[in-house]
């Protein structure tokens, strides 16, 4: 887990401004404090997929065209619930109370842990994998409902297991997690590494005004 | 024979994990295994019999989950637990049943957004539905406030024995950062036996286990995991390595034994075998005052400070934050005061005008959410006291009882309920007694009565008071005395609030520290003071190394090695030489740079302060939104912009009346069902950065909240904030009720799932993109700026 740099100003909007010394150094110690209160936690469970897209030895099954083609080829998938804890959620209600400069930091800072957390995961699961995974899918991507998130941290206990709970808006507490679903193709390993963090996915993302929206390459 | 009976002379042998081997069993189990409990009894039934015949004495009953918010029904929560508890009964004659509680799955407030009332509720319904059980297990629990609530609803709901059992991790504490003497400390006092179950491998429980064992008077129990497990659900300690280290427990001195995921009937074989070859030890609690918060505890070994900042006697800005109910800055208060060295902080919601319990409630929760130092509960009165406690997630001080019959008659049941600390004032229905021996005899009367109601003596502190030097100078003398004596024949700990001694002198400070300074070498071991007056920390780090509570002088030389102590009393505002003439504030505030407060209490030497507002703030600010619209700035520099010029704005309301410098007020909040609110909160510095009042409401709202307060206060301004796509209809439901409530209240939105056509459709007035926006829109409806065009 890490908090690379160019992620971290382009989630704070960093569009090419001009900063000092004096920036660069806070942007180190919010990286640096963060990276301290993290406490990451995942639990990932391989279920096989049916046609029907229900988990294997569950009543869960995945709705919405999104995930299912995201899937299409999947019999197998795993799924996968991460956090970096409740200290930093709580380093991050005292400093909203204190400087919300520091706050804004943080809070973002927390986001690209998080991200990278999900990322180290998805490659440990590669290279213990014979074949192609896909990216990773989570709830709320395109029509994939929220309401899953539920189903998921009760599948996998995330709240006895890793301190993970999803309230009665489906919503992830502490705030700084994610709950995923990675497809297990039949492909062969593509020797290609997968490129990381969540900016690779902005081109198929339909909100295309979205502030945090990586520059197209092409 | 009940449980309680058979637990005074026996180890008793928990089963095993039921989740595990029911996975093995059934094909699927779906998202609440529980339901099986109707749908399949007799599965069910047999692993409870396997158990039973393995040699376990008590048998759980699969009631793990079985909360309304996982089932999502209470009717059908209430089935499920009667036919588990039935189940249980049955299939294993002559054992005892356990009803079975595990955490309800959502995070309480406020990281989560379940209260804990409601948690209580739900505990309360679970522990009834299972009356018939013999006992009740508290077990997995991870955050302390949860297993509080679930320990309360089973104490006032039932008479069966409770069990309170947490998960730790491999690093000590729990996921929600609860440590085990904490646990220990706040949990011991209202439930039968505490312990550990889930965690790790038994193995690493071994520290855990010993801190448990040491910081309680209740019999502690270990339910561990067999390890931890791989990817198919395989866990890595067999019974065997289980079992070698449960001797170790046993001498230990733990009590119940059993285990969680993993272990199978096989597992509790061998822990029957170590049970019939073991007799129960004695208890090893070692006593020694202490409090705590639910991450952190105060053993009081030596001098510790109580912050007094939290209280409005005395105080004009703490007194009109409760009553404006202003509790961003009580949460302010709290970090200073933590920053500055304090060990407890003092709550204290004494005033006439508002409803003491219900502010003592909340400032109890608004300093927990940001500050993890113990609580002392300042209050005279029960019921406030009582409320105060139940929300209060560990084990706090109560301030206090005195020598009035009618006082401890009230008071001490709860201090002994909830197993806090107590404060008692040598003062009764005669007054404060001239001399230190008649205040001694006070104290003695406190303590008698205290051990009366089985609260121990390191629990006992007591308050010799402190009186105003220049009014009873005969006084100081005998306060000291007076605690010197306390400590000699009673051997409690002493409290005492130093600052009244220099009442009516000048300078008072010189005399506060001397007098602190001398109290604490006649035996004080609690000061209320003020932690921010640098002279006060120093007089009582000074004592802790003169007094060789600090070994070595090591706190003494990290807390000041590095710094130089001004000898003579300095402001901020005079501490600018190194500033030079031409940084001026606007290029201070554009590079948020806090130096920008110095040179605007120049400024203000010369100037006006609304001219200091109008001329220089507002201009620096709107130059540096400018910016920041046309993207030669990007978010963190307006948000450092804006803190500087926050710190310029406290300079100017320094020379003006109270409210003086408001330029209008605005309700902010995050709609009900939303928990992200950095956004809310960003926009908020900028508008106070400008000048505005804002009521921050916070996250997770609901309607009636936000348009009561915009109805009450006569708001002309209300910004709205939602992050999710689910939670845009509760804005809608809230605009709309505003409209019906506050027609004339304008309404702006914003929010990562809000653009203007949605903004529109939802009945919105602005759609703000951003916190600049916001600030925009702000000084066009309180006709500072220019027009911004309504949706």
């Amino acid at each position: 887990m890490q908090i690379d740099k160019q992620e971290f100003l382009r989630y704070l909007g960093w569009k090419g401004q001009e900063t000092d010394a004096d920036f660069q150094e806070k942007l180190d110690e919010a990286a640096k404090h963060c990276l301290e209160l993290c406490d990451a936690r995942s639990v990932v469970r391989r279920f096989s997929l049916t046609e029907n897209f229900i988990l294997g030895g569950t009543d869960f099954c995945l709705e919405g065209n999104d995930i299912r083609a995201h899937l299409a080829g999947c019999r197998e998938i795993y799924l996968f619930a991460a956090t970096i804890g409740a200290g930093a959620e709580r380093e991050l209600m005292r400093l909203q109370s204190k400087n919300a400069y520091e706050a804004l930091l943080f809070d973002t800072a927390a986001s690209c842990a998080i991200e990278s957390y999900c990322d180290d995961i998805c490659d440990d699961l590669q290279s213990a994998c014979e074949t192609q995974l896909t990216s990773r899918f989570s709830c709320g991507y395109g029509d994939f409902p929220i309401a899953a998130q539920r189903d998921i941290c009760a599948i996998l206990r995330t709240d006895s297991k890793i301190g993970l709970c999803c309230d009665e808006y489906c919503l992830l507490t502490p705030r700084k997690s994610v709950t995923a679903i990675v497809g297990i193709t039949q492909e062969k390993r593509s020797s290609q590494k997968t490129e990381r963090a969540c900016g690779h996915k902005c081109a198929a993302c339909p909100n295309r005004t979205c502030a945090f929206r990586a520059k197209e390459t092409s | 024979m009940n449980f309680s009976e058979f637990l005074k002379n026996n180890i008793v042998v928990f089963d095993g994990a039921f989740g595990t081997v029911l996975q093995k069993k059934a094909q699927n189990i779906g998202t609440v295994p529980e339901i099986l409990n109707l749908e399949r009894p007799e599965l069910i039934a047999s692993i409870h019999a396997e158990y039973a015949l393995s040699g376990a004495d008590v048998i759980t009953a699969n009631t793990f989950g079985a909360n309304e918010k996982k089932v999502g029904n209470a009717k059908l929560c209430e089935e499920i637990i009667g036919a588990a508890v039935r189940i249980a009964r049955n299939a294993a004659d002559g054992k005892f049943v356990a009803l079975d509680i595990g955490p309800i799955g959502q995070l309480l407030e406020p990281m989560g957004t379940l209260t804990f009332d409601n948690a209580y509720d739900i505990f309360a319904r679970v522990v009834r539905a299972g009356k018939d059980a013999d006992l009740i297990l508290v077990e997995t629990m991870s955050d302390l406030n949860e297993l509080r609530a679930a320990l309360l609803a089973a104490k006032e709901n039932s008479d069966l024995p409770v069990l309170a059992s947490m998960t730790f991790e491999g690093n000590g504490r729990t996921f929600m950062g609860c440590d085990p003497v904490c646990f220990a400390l706040a949990a011991s006092p209202l439930a039968d036996a505490i312990g550990v179950n889930c965690s790790v491998g038994p193995e690493q429980l071994l520290p855990v286990v010993q801190k448990l064992l040491e910081n309680t008077d209740k019999p502690v129990l270990v339910q561990a995991n067999a390890g931890l497990p791989d990817e198919n659900m395989h866990y890595d300690v067999s019974a065997e390595q289980f079992a070698k280290t449960y001797e170790k427990f046993l001498e230990m001195g733990v009590r119940i034994i059993g285990g969680c995921c993993g272990t199978t009937p096989e597992y509790t074989k061998k822990l029957r075998g170590l049970a019939d070859k073991a007799k129960p030890c004695p208890a090893v609690k070692i006593s020694r005052p202490a409090v705590c918060s639910a991450s952190k505890a105060v053993f009081l070994d030596g001098a510790k400070v109580i912050g007094e900042r939290i209280n409005p006697t005395g105080k004009k800005a703490m007194k009109q934050a409760l009553l404006e109910e202003n509790y961003a800055y009580v949460r302010t208060q709290a970090i200073e005061q933590t920053e500055a060295g304090a060990d407890i902080l003092d709550v204290n919601a004494g005033l006439p005008e508002i409803d003491e319990k219900a502010a003592l409630v909340r400032l109890v929760r608004e300093v927990q959410a940001v500050c993890d130092l113990p609580l002392q509960i300042d209050c005279g009165k029960p019921e406030a006291i009582e409320a105060a406690l139940r929300v209060y997630c560990g084990k706090a001080i109560v301030n206090s009882v005195n020598g009035e019959q009618k006082t401890l008659r009230a008071i001490l049941p709860l201090v002994k309920k909830y197993g806090a600390a107590v404060v008692g004032l040598t003062i009764d229905e005669n007054g404060i007694p001239k001399t230190a021996k008649a205040r001694l005899r006070i104290a003695q009367k406190i303590v008698r009565a205290c051990e009366k109601y089985g609260i121990p003596r390191e629990d006992i502190f007591i308050d010799c008071l402190t009186l105003t030097v220049s009014a009873e100078q005969d006084q100081a003398r005998e306060t000291l005395e007076a605690m010197r004596l306390v400590k000699e024949k009673l051997g409690v700990k002493t409290v005492l609030g130093v600052s009244n001694i220099s009442f009516g002198l000048p300078n008072r400070q010189i005399v506060n520290t001397a007098f602190l300074t001398a109290a604490l070498f006649a035996g004080l071991d609690l000061p209320i003071l003020n932690p921010n007056i640098p002279e006060n920390m120093q007089a009582v780090a000074a004592f802790r190394a003169l007094s060789g509570q600090d070994k070595g002088c090591a706190q003494y030389v990290e807390r000041y090695g590095a710094v130089r102590i001004a000898t003579n009393i300095t402001s901020a505002a005079q501490t600018n030489a190194t500033l030079s003439e031409e940084d001026d504030i606007f290029r201070l505030i554009r590079k948020g740079m806090p130096e920008a407060a110095q040179i605007c209490a120049k400024l203000l030497e010369n100037e006006a302060p609304l001219a200091v507002i109008d001329r220089y703030l507002i201009p620096a600010l709107n130059a540096v939104g400018d910016d920041y619209e046309k993207g030669i700035l990007f978010l963190p520099q307006l948000i450092a912009a804006a803190e500087s010029a926050k710190l310029c704005f406290d300079e100017v309301k320094k020379k003006l009346p109270q409210g003086g410098a408001e330029r209008g007020k605005i309700v902010l909040a995050t709609v009900k069902g939303d928990i992200h609110d950095i956004g809310k909160n960003i926009v908020k510095t900028v508008l106070e950065n400008y000048g505005y009042k804002v009521i921050d409401l916070g996250k997770n709202v609901p309607p009636e909240t936000i348009a009561q307060t915009c109805e009450k206060e006569n708001i002309a301004l209300c910004g709205l904030s939602a992050l999710m796509t689910t939670t845009v209809t509760s804005m809608e439901e809230t605009i709309r009720l505003l409209r019906k409530r506050c027609p004339a209240c304008r309404i702006m939105v914003g929010g990562a799932v809000l653009n203007p056509d949605y903004a529109k459709k939802i009945g919105a007035n602005w759609y703000c993109k951003d916190a600049n926006v916001s600030a925009k829109v702000a000084q066009y409806v309180f006709e500072q700026g220019e027009p911004v065009p309504e949706l």
